[in-house]
């Protein structure tokens, strides 16, 4: 009897594995003519759903399905109606990795949208890369660039373009000669500091201290400020997320009461970090801002009317995360238009003729370095509020 | 100077909340012989509960310490209850200690469920920072220290003055011949996991002004873990000792590093036990040949 289960349980593993391995992918199942038939555009949609991050993902489903909803109102893409699908990313790398193979092995799937972290593109770029299915990531780390993978696409300016503006306006705005830098060592933090170190010298200017953070372990940063505190600068440039990490780090130099201007990613410049401040931490702080809510534009006071109507969760006022989001959707149906398909191969290739699409967030025009957005926001926060300043093309 | 003396009261301050929680998972360890990998948890649950109190009922003062207080005792008997009682009979020991594991990820799901996924700041208990030329400390931090002292003394009043306490400790050591003269072991087990929970959720009221309320806190038991063994397993004295010279290791060493601080910490503690393996207070066991 018990020979018996154990033979029974060893082939129902076999099959298991045999099952899976023989999973539906893209290359086995899906053929030209599929495109064609197909009843609708799937896109997948990478963001958390569970998890510490789990705001993050309220937001963007918010937004995407408000967009799916604008789209399939207005006779879908091709005569089909868009449907997304959600793949939860959970909160850490691994599960990322897990939801994007799961994503790319979905059948029908056009294209994927996601995530905000630039360490995960890369780790993800991969497979994104094997799957050939175009990829429009939040993340805009010089890393990603360095990938060289004509399936990845960056919704937002790169990294390198906003951080010199912000050392550009550090040096000549606010007369910041001596900068002290603190940064989160993983790929967007490094990236901005490097530009940033690297922009502030050929101006001239010299930094005073050069403090790397591990964003994921660092929660006391009390030694950190106090070596800015006595490092002699005259301004101090915050390179950290709008996650714990920056609220951890806003929340110390507000107590420090650091005397010299701060100038900070552009991360930072959203109202669901602003909100969890206390005492407005981030009062007075400079940068680059990606979202103007205030913008005179009338698809933007669409858009923040609709999330305000469907803000059934108090996630509050959005932030440029889920507005990228939201253009993505738009960005990839525009794109199969112009293919006139919605094979992800040729939506790929389509998308180097996308030109002056105006989103919520940005407009997006087809850039050599595969990076979508046309221009961003100098911008000041005045206690909970960020005042924008003026806008900035990039080249 | 004033930053070795800012950096000094940083590191004595979470030095104490290194103590407290490894002070924590010894008492359990030697009652019922069980690693608890959930302790960390704990720390974040009573940060979580602090907030809710604070946030959602607008409570403060007295009324916000004696509900936190009696949240602490229901917690610590719920998980005495869910993540011991069941298996305390088992012949695979290392059951319970998968159990916390697993009850670690319940805690932490539960939090965001309640509260929400963002991390969320909470006032402290007393606001602002002393400033002393280039020293510099938040109030935070000494309250922070000097509740934490309040708290180890008077965890060691209640075990070596008090009959609950020396009871308990009777029941830890052989919880047969306690049953025996009459002290029940279920009572005294109970007992000790409610004075765990109330060490650390204790402690993550107080970290929570400074490191804001998330799960992400228990990160600060590989810490506690640390101490324990620095400090000699199985002492207490010795884990005190333990978590505060890992709080100011960890503290100075970010003064070179602020990446690898925690190679510091954890090298400092594989020197250690190069040199001393039994830790600083602990004894070499002899084993007798048989």
């Amino acid at each position: 009897m018990k020979k018996t289960l154990a033979v029974l349980l060893v082939l129902s593993l076999c099959f298991s594995l045999f099952a899976c391995s023989n999973a539906n992918s893209q290359d086995t199942v899906v053929d030209e003519s599929y495109w064609d038939d197909a009843p609708t555009m799937k896109i997948a949609i990478l963001t958390a759903l569970t998890g510490a991050s789990k705001e993050t993902g309220d937001r963007a489903k918010r937004s995407v399905d408000y967009a799916v909803e604008q789209i399939n109102a207005n006779g879908g893409v091709l005569g089909k109606q868009l449907e997304v699908i959600y793949f939860d990313i959970g909160a850490d790398q691994q599960s990322f990795i897990n939801a994007l193979q799961s994503a790319v092995n979905t059948e029908g799937i056009s294209a994927t949208i996601g995530y905000s972290t630039s360490t995960y593109t890369v780790a993800g770029s991969d497979i994104i890369r094997e799957s050939q299915i175009p990829n429009i990531t939040m993340g805009n780390s010089a890393g990603i660039f360095d990938l060289d993978n004509p399936y990845i696409w960056q919704a937002r300016v790169p990294d390198k373009i906003g951080t010199e503006v912000l050392a550009k306006i550090s040096f000549e705005t606010y007369n910041v000669k001596n900068p002290a830098v603190v940064w989160m060592t993983d790929a967007s933090g490094q990236s901005q500091h490097d530009a940033y170190v690297a922009a502030m010298e050929s101006y001239g200017a010299t930094i005073a201290a050069d403090i790397g953070f591990d964003r994921t372990t660092t929660s006391d940063f009390n030694p950190i400020i106090t070596q800015v505190m006595d490092s002699g600068s005259d301004g101090l440039a915050l390179f950290c997320t709008n996650q714990q990490d920056g609220v951890l780090l806003a929340e110390t130099v507000k107590q420090f009461d650091y005397p010299h201007p701060i100038g900070s990613s552009s991360g930072n410049f959203v109202y669901s970090f602003l909100d969890v401040l206390t005492d407005s931490a981030a009062d007075g702080w400079y940068g680059v801002s990606e979202f103007n809510l205030d913008a005179d534009i009338p698809i933007v006071k669409e858009y923040l009317a609709a999330m305000e109507e469907r803000d059934t969760q108090g996630l509050g006022r959005p932030g440029w995360s889920e507005a990228a989001y939201y253009d993505s959707v738009y960005i990839l149906t525009e794109a199969a238009k112009i293919a006139n398909s919605t094979n992800p191969q040729k939506i790929n290739e389509a998308m180097t003729q996308i030109k002056d699409i105006q989103g919520v967030m940005s407009s997006y025009s087809y850039h050599e370095d595969h990076s979508l957005a046309n221009y961003l926001w100098v911008a000041e926060i005045d206690g909970n509020d960020i005042i924008i300043k003026e806008q900035v093309y990039r080249d | 100077m004033g930053m070795f003396l800012s950096l000094t009261g940083s590191g004595l301050a979470m030095g104490m909340i290194y103590a407290m929680l490894s002070v924590g998972l010894l008492l359990l360890i030697r009652a019922v012989g069980v690693t608890n990998y959930a302790q960390g948890d704990l720390l974040a649950l009573g940060a979580y509960t602090a907030f809710f109190l604070m946030d959602r009922l607008d409570l403060s003062g007295l009324p916000m310490i004696l509900l936190m207080i009696l949240l602490f005792a229901c917690f610590g008997a719920i998980f005495m209850f869910t993540c011991y009682y069941p298996l305390r009979k088992t012949k695979w020991k290392q059951s319970i200690m998968v159990c916390t594991i697993g009850a670690g990820m319940v805690i932490q799901e539960i939090c965001m469920i309640v509260c929400g996924s963002m991390v969320k700041p909470m006032d402290p208990i007393i606001p602002g920072t002393l400033t002393i030329g280039t020293f510099v400390l938040q109030y935070q931090y000494i309250v922070v220290f000097l509740l934490s002292i309040l708290v180890m003394v008077g965890v060691y009043l209640l075990f070596d003055k008090v009959y609950a306490g020396r009871a308990m400790q009777a029941a830890a050591q052989n919880s047969y011949a306690a049953n025996l003269i009459g002290i029940p072991a279920i009572l005294t087990t109970l007992g000790t996991y409610i004075i765990v929970m109330m060490i650390s959720g204790f402690a993550g009221y107080l970290v929570a002004p400074i490191f804001l309320v998330r799960t992400t806190l228990n990160t600060l038991q590989s810490k506690a873990f640390a101490s324990m063994v620095l400090g000699g397993f199985g002492s207490v004295p010795g884990a005190v000792l333990g978590g505060l010279l890992i709080g100011l290791i960890e503290a100075y060493s970010t003064y070179f590093t602020t990446v690898y601080k925690d190679v510091f910490v954890f090298g400092v503690l594989l020197l250690t036990l190069l040199i001393r393996p039994q830790g600083i207070f602990g004894e070499i066991q002899l084993k007798e040949k048989a």
